[in-house]
C-alpha cells in the first residue's frame, strides 16, 4: 500500500515539476507548483513527518506561492512578450531529468520501498519514556526553545528586517 | 482489515452527509433572504411537483397551498445548472479557466476530514470513530488546506481574461491570506487552551459538560474565529470579491453553467466547512446538556442524538452567516484590510500571550 | 495516533473529493458539446462588460499594495509557524519559555507597529 502511494506521489511530483519547467507562460508555472508541493508533502506524510507535510503546504503551497502569483501578475507579461521561440533546451533538459527520476520511482517500484520507510509507514516511531515522539511537533519544542534559543530570537528580528526590506521595496515615497 | 473496512462508514458518512445537505443550503438561503426582505422566495416548485402538475394528474384542484413550496428548488437548479451549454469565452486560458471551479471546491471539502461528527460508537463489536481520519497534525490541516482556498478563486479571476474576474480574484486571494494569519494565530491560542492538536481530543475535552466548551474559556478567540470564517469565505460583510455594484460577479463573472454551479457548491461547502470547525472548536462538538445522562438511559443509541446535535449545531451556525449576510451592508476594502492588520492580529497575538499566561502552570 | 488507516482514510476521502469534481467537469463538457447546440452569437465569446464592447486588455498591472500584502503574509506565517511548537508544548517549557516567546512577538508587535506607522497597511 505504501509502495502504490509513494509511486503515485513520487509521479505526480514529477510530471508537475516538468511541466513547471515546459510551461511558456509563467502564470501556468506557478500554478502547476501546487500539485507538486502537494506530492512533496505527502512523501513528507511517508517519511513519518507530518509537520514537515503541514508546514509544506502552509508556508509553500499557501503563502509563499501567492507572492509568486502576485509578482509575475504585478510584473505581468502580455501575450506577446510570451512568444519567445519554442525552447527545445527545456525540453531535453526535462526529458533527461525526468528520465532519470522516473528510472529512480521505477527501482523503487521493482525493488519495493526502502523497509525503514515502510515499517515507519505501518508503525510509526514509537516514543522512548518521556521522550516525543520523532517528527511530531512536541520533538521540536526543545531544541528550538531550549537548545538554540539564541537563533529563535533572531529569527524574530530576521523576520522584522523582511517586514522592512518589503515595506521599503513596495513603498518608494512616504 | 476489519478496521480499514469500518474506516469506511465515516468516510461515506461525510462525504454523503455534505453533498446531500448543499443544495438545501441553497435552497434554505433563497427562503430566508426572502424571508428577510419580506418577499416569499421560491414556492413554485413544491414537495409534490411543479405547480398545477397534481391537478393535471387528478383533476381537481387539491390544494391551494404548495406543500413545501419550492422545496424541489435546488433540484430544478441542478438540471438547468447542468443542462446549460458549457462554453468558454475566447479570451480565457483554457486550461486554468476550467480547473478553477475544481480547486474552488477541493479545500473546503477536504477540511471535513479532522473534523469529529460524532462520538466513538461500538458496531458488531467494533469501535467506529465517527471521524474521516484522526491525523497527527490535526488542526494543522485545517490551516493547511485553508491556505489552498485562495487559489480557485484566484486561478478563476486570472483566467477568466475579464477586468472584473481580475479585480475580484485578486481582492479575493489579498482578503483571505490577510484574514489567514489571523485564524492561525487564533487557533495557536485555541490548541493551547486544550493543550491538543487533536480536533477529537478538543471535543473530548468539551464533552465534560456545558461549562466547558470552548466558548466560555476562548471567548475572544471565538469572536476572532467567527470574523475570520467570514472572510475567508468571502460572505457578508466582507464579499468585496464579488460584490455585484462594482464588481458584477466578481471572479466568476465570465463563468456559466455547471461550472459557475462548482463554485457556488464550494461556497456553501466552505460555510458548513466552517460551521463545522466552529463548532468542533468551541461549541463542543457532538455534546450536548445531558449526554451522559441519556448515554445511561438509552446506551449506544445516544450516537444518533450526538450526531443530531453536532447536525444542529452546524447548521445554526450556517443560519447565522445567512442572517448576517442578508442583515448588514458591505465593508469597504480599506476597512476591510485595516480590520484584518491592524485589528485581528494584534489582538490574536495579545490572546495567545494571555492565554500562554493563564494556563501556564505557576511557580516553574 | 497516527496509525495508516487514518492517512489512508484521509486519501481515500481525498480521492472521492477529487474523483467527485473531475466527474462533474468531464461529465458536463461530454453532455453539452455532445447533446447541446452551441448558438453563435455576437459578443457571446467576449468578456462581460456590461455590454458595451470591450475596452482594453484584462492584463493591467494592478497596485503594488497587493504585493505588499502577500511578503508580508509569508512573514507572519512564517511567525506562526515559529509560535506552534511554543503553542503545543507550552506546558513542559515553563516560564522561561513565556519570556521566550513574550520577547519574539514583542518584537514582530514592533515591526507591525513600524508598519502601521509607517502607513504601510493604508489604501489610498
Amino acid at each position: 500500500m505504501v509502495d502504490i502511494v509513494f509511486i503515485l506521489s513520487a509521479l505526480l511530483c514529477l510530471a508537475s515539476a516538468m511541466t513547471i519547467v515546459t510551461r511558456k507562460n509563467p502564470v501556468y508555472a506557478v500554478i502547476f507548483m501546487l500539485p507538486f508541493f502537494i506530492g512533496m508533502a505527502i512523501l513528507f506524510v511517508l517519511l513519518s513527518a507530518p509537520f514537515m507535510a503541514a508546514m509544506q503546504m502552509m508556508v509553500y503551497g499557501g503563502a509563499i506561492l501567492v507572492v509568486f502569483l502576485f509578482v509575475i501578475m504585478l510584473i505581468n507579461l502580455r501575450p506577446e512578450e510570451l512568444q519567445d521561440d519554442f525552447n527545445f533546451t527545456a525540453y531535453i533538459v526535462s526529458a533527461l531529468a525526468g528520465g532519470f527520476m522516473g528510472g529512480l520511482v521505477l527501482s523503487f517500484a521493482l525493488k519495493g520501498i526502502s523497509p525503514g520507510m515502510a515499517s515507519a509507514f505501518e508503525h510509526p516511531l514509537q516514543a522512548g519514556e518521556g521522550q516525543p515522539a520523532f517528527g511530531s511537533i512536541e520533538s521540536l519544542a526543545q531544541p528550538l526553545f531550549q537548545v538554540h534559543l539564541v537563533p529563535f530570537e533572531l529569527v524574530s528580528i530576521l523576520i522584522v528586517v523582511a517586514l522592512l526590506g518589503a515595506v521599503i521595496l513596495a513603498k518608494k515615497r512616504v | 482489515m476489519a478496521d480499514y473496512l469500518w474506516k469506511l462508514l465515516p468516510i461515506l458518512l461525510v462525504f454523503g452527509g455534505v453533498l446531500g445537505i448543499v443544495p438545501f443550503l441553497v435552497f434554505l438561503e433563497r427562503k430566508i433572504c426572502a424571508y428577510i426582505q419580506d418577499r416569499v422566495g421560491p414556492n413554485r416548485v413544491g414537495l409534490l411537483g411543479p405547480d398545477g402538475f397534481l391537478e393535471a394528474v387528478v383533476g381537481v384542484p387539491i390544494t391551494k397551498k404548495r406543500i413545501l413550496g419550492g422545496f424541489f428548488q435546488p433540484l430544478a437548479d441542478a438540471i438547468k445548472l447542468i443542462t446549460k451549454e458549457d462554453f468558454i469565452p475566447s479570451h480565457a486560458e483554457k486550461f486554468l479557466f476550467t480547473m478553477a471551479p475544481f480547486f474552488a471546491l477541493l479545500p473546503p471539502f477536504l477540511a471535513f476530514i479532522v473534523i469529529p461528527v460524532g462520538p466513538d460508537v461500538t458496531l458488531f463489536g467494533q469501535s467506529v470513530m465517527l471521524q474521516v481520519a484522526d491525523l497527527n497534525v490535526g488542526v494543522l490541516w485545517i490551516l493547511a488546506v485553508a491556505s489552498l482556498s485562495a487559489y480557485g478563486v484566484a486561478m478563476g479571476g486570472w483566467a477568466s481574461n475579464s477586468k472584473y474576474s481580475l479585480l475580484g480574484g485578486i481582492r479575493a486571494t489579498a482578503q483571505m491570506i490577510s484574514y489567514e494569519v489571523a485564524m492561525g494565530i487564533v487557533l495557536l491560542s485555541v490548541l493551547m487552551h486544550y493543550d491538543s492538536v487533536s480536533l477529537r481530543d478538543m471535543v473530548g475535552v468539551q464533552s465534560a459538560g456545558l461549562g466547558s466548551w470552548g466558548l466560555w474559556h476562548q471567548p475572544v478567540a471565538f469572536i476572532l474565529f467567527v470574523i475570520c470564517a467570514f472572510a475567508e469565505n468571502n460572505r457578508l460583510p466582507f464579499d468585496l470579491p464579488e460584490c455585484e455594484a462594482e464588481l458584477v460577479g466578481g471572479y466568476h463573472t465570465e463563468y456559466n453553467s455547471m461550472k459557475f454551479g462548482m463554485f457556488f457548491q464550494g461556497e456553501y461547502i466552505a460555510m458548513l466547512g466552517m460551521g463545522a470547525l466552529t463548532t468542533a472548536l468551541f461549541l463542543g462538538g457532538w455534546h450536548f446538556p445531558g449526554y451522559a445522562w441519556l448515554k445511561e438511559t438509552i446506551g449506544a443509541w445516544v450516537t444518533v442524538f450526538a450526531l443530531a446535535a453536532f447536525a444542529a449545531k452546524v447548521m445554526a451556525f450556517v443560519l447565522f452567516q445567512m442572517w448576517v449576510r442578508w442583515t448588514l451592508p458591505r465593508f469597504r476594502y480599506d476597512q476591510l484590510m485595516n480590520l484584518g492588520w491592524k485589528g485581528m492580529i494584534p489582538i490574536a497575538l495579545l490572546n495567545l500571550i494571555v492565554t500562554a499566561w493563564i494556563n501556564l502552570p505557576k511557580g516553574t | 495516533m497516527s496509525t495508516s488507516p487514518e492517512i489512508l482514510a484521509a486519501l481515500v476521502f481525498t480521492g472521492l473529493v477529487v474523483a467527485m469534481g473531475l466527474t462533474i467537469l468531464g461529465l458536463v463538457r461530454l453532455v453539452t458539446w455532445g447533446l447541446g447546440t452551441a448558438r453563435q452569437k455576437r459578443g457571446k465569446y467576449e468578456a462581460y462588460e456590461c455590454g458595451v464592447p470591450k475596452e482594453g486588455s484584462a492584463r493591467d498591472r494592478f497596485e503594488v499594495h497587493f504585493y505588499l500584502v502577500a511578503l508580508l503574509f509569508v512573514l507572519f506565517d512564517i511567525e506562526t509557524v515559529f509560535l506552534l511548537p511554543y503553542a503545543v508544548s507550552f506546558k513542559t517549557l515553563g516560564m522561561a519559555g513565556f519570556y521566550e516567546v513574550l520577547a519574539f512577538v514583542a518584537i514582530l508587535g514592533l515591526g507591525l507597529v513600524y508598519l502601521v506607522k509607517r502607513g504601510a497597511l493604508e489604501w489610498e
